[in-house]
């Protein structure tokens, strides 16, 4: 009897280690934001192309003067932000040169948060004024030909692929901003 | 010529059956089991008389009677779960004496020759059925916890769950919640709701189910509509002969979530309730009362259970030739209604849209079963059952209510008859209507009648041959109200004591629910459209299976299956008008196959026992060229349980493997964010029993911890399942 209770016991213990580890389903560990590519065409003279950014809206600008006040109450976010300066940002965007750039925006270092984003554009300065010398110069658009806005959506630890963009820069979108 | 005389001498056979008893002899005698060298006596063993109807069960003292029986040699069988069948041959009953046989019982780890009643409604051992049919009795259902029924249900070979849908050998995927592929019986009478067609396990009082036959295949040929996977016969408990109290308390915790973003709620979720049942007897009447609380928290957001159940039987014996049986059951629930996740990373927090979302029910039955034993080769048994839902969605606070009432009325005449040692034949008639009323569904009334008829022949001592076949009329409202012949046949083959061979050729029909034609309801944005044109859908079964007993310490069981499905009713969702609609319509030719094989192994009296059972299926939709949705191919379960002294520690183990397809449009149209995330689903489930007597009162402890490796899956589409789970419950006996 004393070698069927060893059994038992001993059968017991194997069985439970039958089952592996996994744990199973869990959240999907990606990053907070949006990632795509800009095709460039036909770029200007390299003085002419003094800052490019990726600019996420909340809503449609109106137009360019309200752009700062659109910033400042947080319902545009910039990418690279602000903080990666202007020579920095053209690295990131285009290098003034290039066909292609891959980009990630993401809620890490910038002040992207969750929510819809009607309006995303590739903002272009092309003058010295800061505050004056900026056009559109690309649009997430699904509508392609077109410069019709499409929404990008922004959800929890999701990161939305393909919100790709095209810059022709002798075919601007229209100005200001719609 | 040959069917002529074959129904001319049933009918003489009737006629004679028909003849009350007139004195003749009895068989007395004492059921022992022999332990340890001492003689106890055994309560409640079946002892039946081969060759005819009678039967019974001892008493207190393990003491039987059967009178009336006229002269001639009988054969008496007993049998008890957890002992051998034991048969006494050669008992020569004569007029106006006494004969005794006494019958001894040895125990076994091992259930060998079960007496069932599902395959052919009536008793029989279950080496003579020709079917693949499971069991799963009162204390395995104990001994896991099982809150509701079909917690107890995950166990059982070739059965798997999708969320609370039944599918047996892959007949079912998902219909959400409408329309069942597998009948469920509660004591032989179908509990089916009339209005979604759905089995309500909710309301079946657990605690009162002595054991639970499921019947794997087509099984239209005995009871109808439903029975296209198979039946799941839930029997209750007899009325206990010496009076009996339990008392049982169970309490429980869930895990805290594994990840940082599902956790949704800074407090522990529990569950707790207790139930109280009691029975006796005096005289011939007999009554047993039950009555259950269950409060759960839930693991999830709006996911709470508040659940009461009461449950009364009575049941008067007239001499030993009648007995009417009359129950009566109430469920009354209320809990949030958690239709899915808000996403993967959210898993356990519903749409915002769904967070006030509550379900209540009201729901109760009643039944009536009145058996009389015209003579030793005739009996005669009455059923009827009043089954009541009212369920409907509101807000939190009660408001917007949406409700559906449905009245199942149904009525069964059943007879068995042996007119001599070759045949048995089990024949009768049934009808239903069903009453529906509510919002949810318009009102109108159904119904149905049917004429059964089956005889098992004994061809030579080793072959029984089983024939049979049923017509159903039925309507749901004005959609193609018309008849069904669903034929059956069978053969068991006995060539050696311990090895059945069997097989079985039938086919089977499903009359769509009421819910899959006329359903009209809108959640959010997803609409469930009627469709009154819906068919009844149609399957042919075949099986091939051998049952091999090894020795005296297991079983062993294989079985090869193919089903072929016509206007095959699956949910079809489609856009239209940016929300998502739901319809039921038959779309498909479908053939499911597979094997399914178990083993039952018990070592050293009760020291160590083990079981496995293996399915695989291969579900196909003949129409698209694809797998049919929610079907797992692979189905694996397994148990090891072990009595030392006073402990008993076991664990059960199951896998089923990710299903290959769902209703990828959930996903894809943004209803169910990550509604493609599914995986195989593994669960280890821990208890340790633990027996102890304290003042003269026998308790039972048992701590388990269930999905101890705390695996995230989901059975259904964007639900997760639940997480590790400890419990505690402890049970008194008085």
């Amino acid at each position: 009897m004393t070698t069927g209770r060893s059994a038992a016991f001993l059968a017991l213990l194997l069985f439970s280690l039958v089952p592996g580890c996994d744990k199973g389903l869990g959240p999907i560990f990606e990053q907070t934001g949006f990632s795509g590519t800009i095709h460039f065409h036909h770029w200007p003279p390299p003085e002419q192309v003094l800052e490019l950014r990726l600019i996420a809206f909340t809503d449609y600008p109106s137009d360019s003067s309200s752009i700062l006040q659109t910033l400042l109450l947080g319902k545009a976010v910039i990418y690279p932000p602000t903080t990666t300066g202007v020579a920095g940002a053209l690295q990131i965007l285009g290098n003034k040169s290039a066909d292609t750039v891959d980009y990630v925006f993401t809620t890490d270092g910038t002040l992207l948060k969750e929510g819809t984003y009607n309006y995303v554009v590739v903002a272009w300065r092309y003058g010295p004024n800061y505050f004056a010398d900026w056009s559109p110069a690309g649009v997430y658009t699904l509508t392609p030909g077109t410069f019709e806005p499409a929404p990008v959506i922004v959800r929890a630890h999701r990161m939305k692929k393909d919100v790709n963009i095209d810059v022709d820069f002798t075919n601007l979108p229209p100005k200001p901003w719609r | 010529m040959a069917m002529k005389r074959y129904l001319l001498s049933m009918i003489v056979a009737l006629c004679a059956a028909a003849t009350a008893f007139a004195g003749g002899g009895s068989i007395t005698g004492r059921v022992i089991a022999q332990t340890e060298g001492n003689a106890e006596p055994l309560v409640g063993a079946i002892v039946l008389v081969q060759g005819s109807v009678r039967g019974t069960t001892t008493n207190l003292k393990g003491e039987y009677k059967i009178a009336d029986l006229p002269p001639g040699k009988y054969t008496v069988t007993v049998s008890m779960v957890g002992y051998l069948r034991h048969s006494v041959a050669g008992v020569e009953v004569e007029e106006g004496r006494d004969v005794v046989a006494n019958v001894t019982l040895t125990s076994s780890p091992v259930q060998f020759d079960q007496v069932v009643v599902t395959a052919s409604k009536r008793q029989q051992s279950l080496d003579e059925v020709p079917v693949s049919l499971s069991v799963l009795d009162a204390g395995e259902i104990r001994q896991r916890n099982a809150l509701v029924l079909d917690d107890a249900l995950r166990y059982i070979p070739g059965v798997n769950m999708t969320g609370f849908q039944v599918n047996i050998r892959g007949s079912s995927g998902y219909s959400r919640g409408a329309g069942s592929r597998v009948l469920m019986l509660l004591d032989g009478i179908p509990f089916i709701t009339g209005d979604t067609g759905e089995l309500n396990f909710e309301t079946i009082p657990i605690g009162e189910v002595d054991r639970i036959e499921v019947v794997k295949g087509a099984s239209s040929a005995l009871y109808g509509s439903n029975a296209l996977g198979g039946v799941i016969n839930v029997i209750t408990k007899d009325i206990s002969e010496r009076p009996s109290t339990t008392v049982r308390l169970f309490g429980g915790m869930y895990n805290q979530p594994p990840y940082d973003q599902w956790k949704w709620s800074s407090k522990s979720r529990f569950l707790n309730g207790e139930s109280v049942s009691h029975s006796y007897r005096s005289g011939d009447l007999g009554v047993s009362l039950f009555l259950s609380r269950q409060f759960d928290d839930g693991y999830r957001q709006n996911d709470y259970r508040r659940r009461y159940n009461f449950y009364v039987k009575v049941k008067e014996d007239y001499a030993q030739h009648s007995a009417l049986t009359l129950t009566f059951g109430l469920l009354y629930q209320y809990g949030g209604q958690f239709l899915y996740w808000r996403s993967l990373d959210s898993a356990l927090v519903p749409p915002v849209a769904q967070q006030d979302d509550n379900i209540k029910s009201i729901r109760f039955f009643t039944t009536a079963q009145y058996t009389t034993v015209v003579n030793e080769a005739f009996s005669l048994t009455t059923r009827a059952m009043w089954y009541h839902n009212d369920w409907g969605f509101e807000t939190r606070s009660g408001i917007g209510r949406a409700e559906s009432i449905a009245d199942d009325f149904r009525l069964e005449v059943q007879g068995t008859l042996l007119p001599n040692d070759m045949h048995t034949l089990t024949f009768g008639v049934d009808g239903n209507a069903d009453v529906i009323g509510g919002d949810i569904i318009s009102d109108r009334v159904i119904g149905g009648f049917a004429a059964f008829c089956q005889d098992e022949i004994r061809l030579a001592k080793p072959v029984m041959l089983t024939a049979g076949a049923r017509y159903d009329f039925s309507s749901v409202g004005v959609t193609y109200p018309g008849g069904q012949l669903n034929p059956k046949i069978a053969l068991a083959y006995t060539p050696f004591a311990g090895t059945t061979l069997r097989t079985s050729l039938g086919e089977a029909f499903r009359v769509p629910a009421v819910a899959e034609a006329f359903l009209m309801a809108g959640f959010s944005n997803i609409i469930a459209r009627p469709n009154p044109d819906l068919k009844p859908e149609r399957s042919w079964s075949f099986e091939v299976g051998l049952a091999q007993r090894l020795g005296d310490f297991g079983t062993f069981d294989i079985a090869g299956f193919r089903q072929d499905f016509d206007n095959l009713i699956e949910v079809t969702p489609d856009i239209e008008d940016n929300a998502l609609n739901f319809q039921w319509r038959n779309v498909a030719k479908a053939r499911i196959q597979g094997v399914e094989t178990s083993v039952k192994l018990g070592f050293w009296d009760g020291l160590l026992d083990y079981s496995v059972g293996y399915t695989y299926v291969y579900p196909e939709d003949i129409t698209a060229h694809d797998l049919l949705k929610y079907r797992p191919r692979h189905i694996f379960y397994t148990t090891l349980s072990s009595r030392i002294g006073f402990l008993q520690p076991s664990v059960d183990f199951r896998f089923i493997s990710r299903v290959d397809r769902v209703d990828d449009i959930l996903g894809n149209f943004g209803i169910i964010a990550d509604g493609d995330a599914r995986n195989d689903i593994i669960v280890t489930d821990f208890r340790l029993g633990v027996d102890f007597t304290l003042g003269n009162v026998p308790f039972t402890a048992t701590a388990s911890v269930n999905n101890a490796l705390n695996y995230n899956y989901v059975e259904l589409i964007g639900n997760m399942s639940p997480p590790r789970t400890y419990m505690l419950v402890l049970e008194a006996r008085m």
